[in-house]
């Protein structure tokens, strides 16, 4: 259960990429979710991404991106990254 | 569709069309293609020499001459384009489109990332924006994409969705001890419109 913003972007997070990548949500941990880890090639990184905005937009939490941390990395890095997304550009 | 004006004035059916018309696109919110320039071939010679990519792509480890790679690099090619981060212009990609054939309407596409490693959803995105603009500027029903099977785990996810396996070259390529097969993809303009869709909205600004 969501508990913060922080907690329920994660939720958000992990809901989308356990769609995209057929990972069950229980079995991705926040040490170890990297695209690569999880199975996923360029193409499928690229839906990630999309589907990663299409959901925060959807559930309005934009400027949630940030507080989910990725390895070291904010989903909000990942974005830059990958997609160059990031918040403030 | 055509109509009886045969004025001076413009035909309001034509004058309709134009304003729908949208001139195809080189650029979205998160990169940019432009045409390949002198000053990039350098770059690009060594990448294709001797970057990570150098013996799995174009010249499988082959090092012609500088001049003798520039005389050979625009053979047969209809369009090609760097791919280039909005903001800092970093170099992310190079796309090319070559080996038309206007009786049958196919062309074959290259794509070659200058991050191989990096899964990089940008340069699928800077591909998608190319393979947009092919089938806006010319009436290709299909591109081909010609894949050597030892990079094409790359790109597998896309398979009957982004393109089709229209062909299998069994053991056709050698590299590392081993024998590889090549693959023939085959992107359609009617399976596209979807992926079009995608890529549109990944070319924009997430909230804007």
């Amino acid at each position: 259960m969501a508990n913060s913003a922080g907690d329920a972007a994660w939720e958000c997070y992990i809901g989308v990429v356990s769609k995209i990548s057929g990972v069950q949500a229980d079995k991705i941990h926040r040490n170890s979710l990297m695209t690569r880890d999880l199975g996923l090639d360029s193409l499928a990184t690229f839906e990630l991404a999309v589907a990663l905005i299409d959901k925060f937009e959807a559930e309005g939490m934009e400027d949630e991106l940030d507080s989910v941390d990725l390895r070291g990395l904010t989903a909000g890095a990942i974005f830059d990254r990958y997609l160059a997304v990031g918040p403030g550009e | 569709m055509h109509s009886e004006n045969q004025g001076a004035g413009a035909d309001p059916l034509v004058t309709k069309r134009a304003a729908r018309f949208a001139a195809p696109s080189l650029r979205n919110d998160h990169l940019y293609l432009r045409a390949v320039l002198p000053e990039d071939y350098p770059y690009l010679y060594l990448v294709e020499t001797s970057g990570a990519m150098a013996s799995r792509w174009g010249l499988r480890g082959a090092t012609p001459a500088y001049q003798e790679w520039i005389q050979q690099r625009s053979a047969g090619v209809l369009a090609q384009f760097m791919i280039l981060k909005a903001g800092d212009d970093s170099r992310i990609g190079l796309v090319t489109a070559f080996s038309a054939d206007f009786q049958d309407a196919h062309a074959h596409l290259a794509a070659l990332s200058f991050d191989p490693d990096g899964n990089s959803a940008m340069m699928m995105l800077g591909i998608g924006l190319f393979v947009d603009y092919v089938f806006k500027c010319w009436s290709f029903r299909k591109l081909y994409l010609d894949t050597a099977e030892y990079n094409y785990p790359q790109f597998a996810s896309g398979a009957d969705r982004f393109f089709k396996v229209e062909g299998r070259l069994r053991e056709h390529h050698y590299l590392d001890g081993e024998w590889w097969d090549h693959l023939i993809l085959a992107i359609f303009r009617d399976d596209w419109a979807e992926a079009s869709k995608l890529v549109e909205r990944a070319g924009s600004r997430r909230g804007e």
